[in-house]
């Protein structure tokens, strides 16, 4: 995977607790802004699902009706 | 001929002479539709309440398209349909709108699992303590009901199956059910849950 330099300023402190994590920084950093963002993906997942629940009747609610009813309709064919 | 990306209608409760139809778009890959009659769509909805949803992906009405009114890939909703029950296709998406309907659809439901994994199903600790282990009966081929299998309504078939049961006194007892199930929520297949 292609890799970029990039300079980031860490307070003092911040710097210390990343170097006491390992002698590595980039592996470091690395795995922290990967689960940051990975939670800040599941946080906009969870808000996008949240949205749509609070979304009522209209053709949204036809639509999914739908599409439950396609599936039923293979599922019968799978069955008979 | 190349499906993926054609944009069909199916047609609802036909036999009560309903007329509506529901557009689809195929996301299946070409090489499924060319040999199967099941094919894995995502439905489409002119709801205007989906304008930047992030999990709806906008499709134009043109005549590419063959869409009468702005529309969204509901890409959190994939579902099989029967080919026969399918009318058209009525026209076409570009690429990159299938790309990002793909895209979409990965993000919505989770594929790569960045979604914490563990035995208790992601549930939190805390939510696990208080739901107390339940044994169910489930028939085979049913979903018993709402409760018992979230997201699908009673009646409604289901290809429960089976990975981890055994059989004590009658019951079935499932920590587990890998499923593939019709409910309001839509067609959740190959779903493993907690019971």
């Amino acid at each position: 995977m292609a890799t970029r330099s990039i300079s980031v300023s860490l307070d003092e402190e911040l710097l210390a607790a990343l170097d006491a994590q390992g002698a590595i920084r980039l592996a470091s950093v690395t795995e922290a802004i990967q689960l940051w963002l990975r939670r800040r993906e599941l946080e906009r997942l969870q808000e996008a699902y949240g949205q749509l629940a609070l979304i009522q009747g209209g053709d949204l609610d036809h639509a999914m009706a739908d599409g439950a009813a396609m599936g039923t309709a293979v599922l019968q064919g799978l069955d008979g | 001929m190349a499906e993926r990306g054609r944009i069909y209608r199916w047609v609802r409760n036909r036999s009560l002479g309903d007329a509506k139809a529901r557009p689809v778009i195929v996301i299946a890959p070409d090489a499924a539709t060319a040999v199967l009659e099941r094919w894995v769509v995502v439905p489409i909805s002119s709801d205007p309440r989906l304008e930047a949803h992030p999990l709806a992906v906008p499709l134009s009405p043109d005549e590419g398209s063959g869409l009468e009114r702005s529309s969204f890939a509901m890409s959190w909703l994939p579902t099989t349909v029967v080919r026969e029950q399918l009318q058209g296709p009525i026209g076409r998406s570009d690429p990159e709108v299938v790309r990002q309907v793909l895209l979409t659809m990965a993000r919505a439901l989770d594929l790569s699992m960045q979604e914490a994994w563990s035995e208790d199903c992601g549930r939190s600790s805390e939510r696990l303590k208080r739901a107390p282990r339940r044994s169910i009966a489930v028939r085979p081929g049913v979903a018993a009901n709402t409760e018992q299998i979230a997201g699908t309504q009673p009646g409604l078939p289901s290809r429960a199956a089976s990975n981890q049961q055994d059989q004590r006194g009658g019951k079935q007892h499932i920590s587990r059910v890998l499923f593939t199930a019709a409910g309001p929520g839509g067609l959740a297949a190959g779903v493993t849950i907690c019971l």
